[in-house]
């Protein structure tokens, strides 16, 4: 039930380029070529396993059989996320997913019929309460009378039931996490819960009641302080995305303004979810020890039941291209930290596998560009690092660093624009290249080593790209990257004017 | 014969009837009844096949075989642990276990094996915790010998360069700087320092100037002491063969020569619980991080496998009281929980955790301590038995579910002399929980009148003084320059 910040995406090279090991060794050629046939055969396999399947109703399935553990991975993608929210009502998909494990009609009631009259008696007082907080009113009155007809609805309530049945079969989870794109519902089960799940999972996702609001929202308020106001990570994440974005929602906090919150309403969520829940907007991804054409069947009768809807409409906003360089400080009591970012594009760009690359010359592991000068050299910084984030609408290229004691963001700050001036300048050697692809490479493969890893990729790259296939497709993009697409690239994005920096300054 | 007839076509009839009405009814939705599904029976588990050896120079080995992908792990557990490090020298077992990693080994310069392991995507990482340590890692197949043989460098040729001693010190004075900015952690540290004892190596932490005084000699001192065949349970998994694995085994490590190790003798943890109550008061934090609990038992003690189930029913998970009452039902907090953490070596923690709104903090104190308080006041229901019971055995299948997990069990098992099959045992044991057992356990081992309390917050906000639950000690976390 957590925020996901860093939607991960493994990407993949398939052949190496063979043409620039012809001038050396044969031998080492040879060596390569069987090396990829293997790795070929290694993921190969896995996309021959895969199973697609559309319900009558427009509902996405993508199976993945694996027989090694009598164990079965869920994740269900819901094409909906912060991205999708209003002015007055961010935070509002997460909240979202937060009810959705408070059941539904079935699941987690005593008494649907008088429990419906209960919630209805009890929004009303809760907009009476609202009204009168908002023109200055002594609202004390109001306040008993809503903690009252609270209680009374919550006599109607099995607690948590839809999460007890899962955990009481032997559920790994239930989880979820949303995004600004997406919102994901996972659980792992012993391979023979595959009914109950398909049960429990449909009806929650298609027939929630939003029981347990009022309670569930103090808990996203006690979630937000948590994990924002009370971290200096995510203090400077909200500002910096606040100046990043001023018009395209990705500026916006997930988990939400916490006026927003405040003033949410169960009509709010009710309208939002029967405008997003829609089955054309789902797509399960499903990977253990199950046999499709057992399942599917079984997927028709629970996830088939619900009506054909009509596509939500998708973000129209289009983020201006920025004028000139932003920056934000958030002083705190607290030690440094620098966020740089540039932006760049979605999902599909052609440059995709470019700037992953780059991320991983300038900042994945020990012999990175940026660990190599601000940690082991100029022993400025304690940790750094980068990351392409690119995800349904135009996203950024992400460098980080924790300056060391006595050390200043500001010294961090310079001598990352140094090396990127000097990855714009020099091309990068063969070596650093193909050490960058053979990382991607094994993250990739180690990437298949989870159940529930895989399901999530699959379902990302359906929703995101199109096609689960693109999974597999990355690498051989990632493959073909040269290094004068990486200088390319650098100088295409990297500029002041298109950056936006962000920092913690400690408060003396 | 007519009459016969007449006698079937009646009797077609009488049987026609009720399909008929049958037919007439709508047909029964099955899609909502939860209750009336069955599940057929897993297979029972079986542990995959491994491979145990003992090398002549004691070095235990575990063998694991998984062909599901071009990958092979390997992990060695070095008997060791910061509990160890001299009181003055706090952090000598982290920066040792640091530069064991990035100072080098056998031929290679530390920046050499870097660029080594990174140019072919493998991995190699050292760390240690504090009654255990460990160098792991990964290659794809194909690069498997070369990656082997810079393990057995770094294991057994280690060069502790001095630049990269100074580089590791950086990193934890920089660590050490940012240590109370995180309220969490914060919290959970001055936790431990109340239940064990504030300098007691279970708890103690890493300051300024312990690192100063660590030198090269120390480090090399403690490889020395610890880093011998005989103190290490090497456990490789992936894509090979087991007997053609052993002989790289034995290429790379088979003349190490054993050496007696003396080991100092451990830690003593004598803290008789008392209720206190502990603030550290942090003006800029929008929320308190409560943490009450006290000394636990170790995960050998006869009533470790009811404690688990108690621990289910009381505080972990969907079904549990706190879930329940405290999460869903009061709203109170995104986390609250509460676990016996139970280590393997020595008495874990009986903890209690919750982050909520100022304003409630006391009130959070309150609840939680009263669901300590019941649970050793009757029998839990039936119900919440076997619930709890269910949760755990049906999820059982995914303590076998990857290899990973399942060598690297049984290397933990081997490290800390716990028998093979514990894992087995666990399932048998916690079959025969009974509610009897749950409230002896509970009387047992949870002291609701004996609390450390503590809290991380801002008290300006609090809807009551702390001072209203008992006598209030401030903590200091200044850190020592």
């Amino acid at each position: 039930m957590g925020l996901l910040l860093k939607p991960v995406a493994y990407n993949k090279q398939v052949m190496a380029k063979a043409e620039r090991f012809l001038t050396g060794f044969i031998c080492v050629v040879f060596i390569i070529f069987i090396a990829l046939a293997d790795h070929c055969l290694a993921y190969k396999d896995y996309q021959e396993r895969v199973t697609e399947h559309t319900l009558k109703n427009g509902i996405r399935l993508i199976i993945l059989s694996d027989h090694s553990a009598p164990v079965v991975s869920f994740q269900v993608h819901v094409d909906v996320g912060a991205v999708n929210e209003r002015v007055g009502e961010t935070g509002i998909a997460h909240l979202l997913e937060h009810l959705a494990f408070n059941g539904t009609q079935v699941i987690g009631t005593k008494n649907w019929k008088d429990e419906k009259k209960a919630l209805a008696k009890l929004d009303r007082i809760h907009k009476k309460l609202l009204m009168a907080k908002a023109e200055g009113e002594n609202t004390q009155r109001l306040e008993e009378e809503f903690e009252e007809a609270r209680l009374a609805a919550d006599r109607f309530t099995r607690t948590n039931e839809f999460g007890q049945i899962l955990e009481r079969a032997g559920a790994i989870g239930p989880g979820a996490y949303i995004s600004y794109d997406f919102t994901c519902y996972w659980v792992e089960l012993p391979s023979n819960k595959v009914q109950l799940w398909a049960l429990l999972e449909s009806d929650r996702l298609l027939n929630s009641v939003a029981r347990g609001f009022y309670q569930e929202l103090k808990v996203v308020k006690e979630e937000r302080r948590m994990l924002v106001d009370n971290s200096p990570w995510g203090r400077l994440w909200e500002e910096f995305r606040a100046i990043a974005y001023k018009a395209h929602p990705y500026g916006n906090p997930i988990i939400g303004h916490m006026s927003d919150l405040e003033n949410m309403t169960r009509d709010k969520i009710r309208s939002f979810y029967e405008k997003h829940y829609t089955p054309c907007n789902i797509i399960v991804a499903i990977v253990g020890d199950v046999e499709p054409e057992r399942l599917i069947p079984k997927m028709e009768k629970y996830f088939g039941r619900f009506p054909v809807k009509d596509r939500p409409p998708s973000v129209i906003t289009v983020e201006p291209v920025q004028a000139s360089e932003r920056k934000v400080t958030v002083e705190i009591k607290a030690e440094p930290i620098l966020i740089i970012g540039y932006h760049t594009f979605k999902a599909t760009h052609p440059d995709r596998p470019m700037l992953r690359i780059v991320a991983e010359i300038l900042g994945g592991g020990r012999t990175s560009r940026l660990y190599e000068r601000l940690v082991k050299k100029e022993k400025v910084a304690i940790d750094v690092g980068s990351w392409s984030w690119a995800p349904k609408y135009p996203g950024m290229f992400y460098l980080w660093g924790m300056a060391s004691k006595g050390h200043t963001n500001q010294e961090v700050e310079r001598l990352i624009y140094e090396e990127i001036e000097r990855l714009k300048k020099e091309l990068v050697n063969v070596t650093e290249l193909e050490g960058a692809k053979a990382r991607v490479r094994t993250e990739f493969i180690r990437g298949l080593k989870s159940r529930r890893g895989i399901a999530r990729e699959l379902a990302w790259y359906e929703a995101v790209t199109g096609d689960w296939r693109n999974m597999f497709k990355e690498l051989e993009k990632v493959e073909k990257v040269s290094e004068e697409d990486i200088k390319r690239v650098v100088n295409n994005y990297f500029f002041s004017q298109n950056r936006v920096v962000g920092m913690v300054e400690p408060k003396l | 014969m007519k009459r016969e007839l007449k006698k079937i076509k009646k009797g077609i009839i009488f049987l026609l009837v009720p399909v008929f009405l049958i037919g007439c009814f709508p047909k029964r939705d099955t899609t909502r009844d939860f209750q009336r599904l069955e599940f057929v029976e897993l297979e029972p588990i079986e542990v995959p096949e491994y491979t145990r050896r003992e090398l002549k120079n004691g070095m235990i080995v575990y063998l694991m075989e998984d062909r599901t992908l071009p990958l092979i792990h390997f992990k060695a557990l070095i008997k060791t642990g910061s509990i160890w490090d001299p009181q003055d020298k706090a952090g000598l077992c982290d920066i040792t276990f640091e530069v064991i990693r990035t100072g080098g080994g056998g031929q290679r310069t530390g920046n050499e094996i870097d660029m080594k392991l990174e140019r072919v995507g493998a991995q190699i990482e050292a760390g240690a915790d504090r009654d255990m340590g460990w160098v792991c890692g990964f290659s794809l197949k194909d690069n498997f010998n070369e990656i082997f043989s810079v393990f057995g460098d770094i294991l057994r040729n280690p060069l502790f360069d001095q630049a990269k001693i100074e580089l590791a010190k950086i990193k934890i004075r920089g660590l050490i700087a940012r240590r109370n900015d995180n309220i969490e952690e914060l919290a959970n540290r001055e936790f431990r320092r109340l239940i064990y004892g504030r300098d007691n190596p279970y708890a103690r932490i890493v300051e300024y100037k312990t690192i100063e005084k660590i030198t090269r000699n120390d480090l090399v001192l403690f490889y020395n002491n610890f880093f011998h065949p005989n103190n290490i349970v090497l456990g490789l998994w992936g894509d090979f063969e087991s007997e053609e694995m052993l002989k790289k085994v034995e290429s790379i490590f088979g003349d190490w020569e054993p050496r007696e190790i003396q080991f100092p003798e451990k830690p003593i943890i004598e803290q008789e619980p008392i209720a206190s109550f502990n603030l550290v008061i942090r003006k800029e934090a929008t929320q308190s991080a409560i943490r009450m609990g006290h000394l636990g038992i170790r995960r050998d003690h006869p009533d470790y496998f009811a404690s688990i189930v108690l621990s289910k029913i009381l505080g972990a998970g969907w079904h549990s009281r706190f879930g329940r009452r405290l999460r869903t039902e009061e709203g109170l907090a995104y986390e609250v929980w509460a676990w016996q953490t139970a280590e393997f070596d020595y008495p874990g923690l009986f903890i209690a955790t919750a982050q909520t709104s100022l304003g409630r903090t006391i009130e959070a104190i309150t609840l939680m301590k009263r669901e300590i308080e019941l649970i050793r006041q009757k029998e839990v229901s039936y119900e919440e038995l076997k619930v709890g019971k269910e949760s755990i055995l049906n999820a059982a299948v995914f303590w076998f579910d990857t290899k990973d997990e399942i060598i690297e069990r049984l290397m933990r098992y081997e490290y800390y002399g716990y028998p093979l099959d514990y894992i087995k045992r666990l399932i048998e044991g916690i079959k025969e929980v009974t509610k009897n057992d749950i409230l002896r356990v509970a009387r047992a081992h949870l002291k609701p009148d004996k609390l450390t309390i503590l809290v991380v917050g801002n008290p300006e906000f609090f809807d009551k003084p702390l001072s209203s639950l008992g006598e209030v000690r401030l903590l200091d976390i200044s850190i020592p320059q």
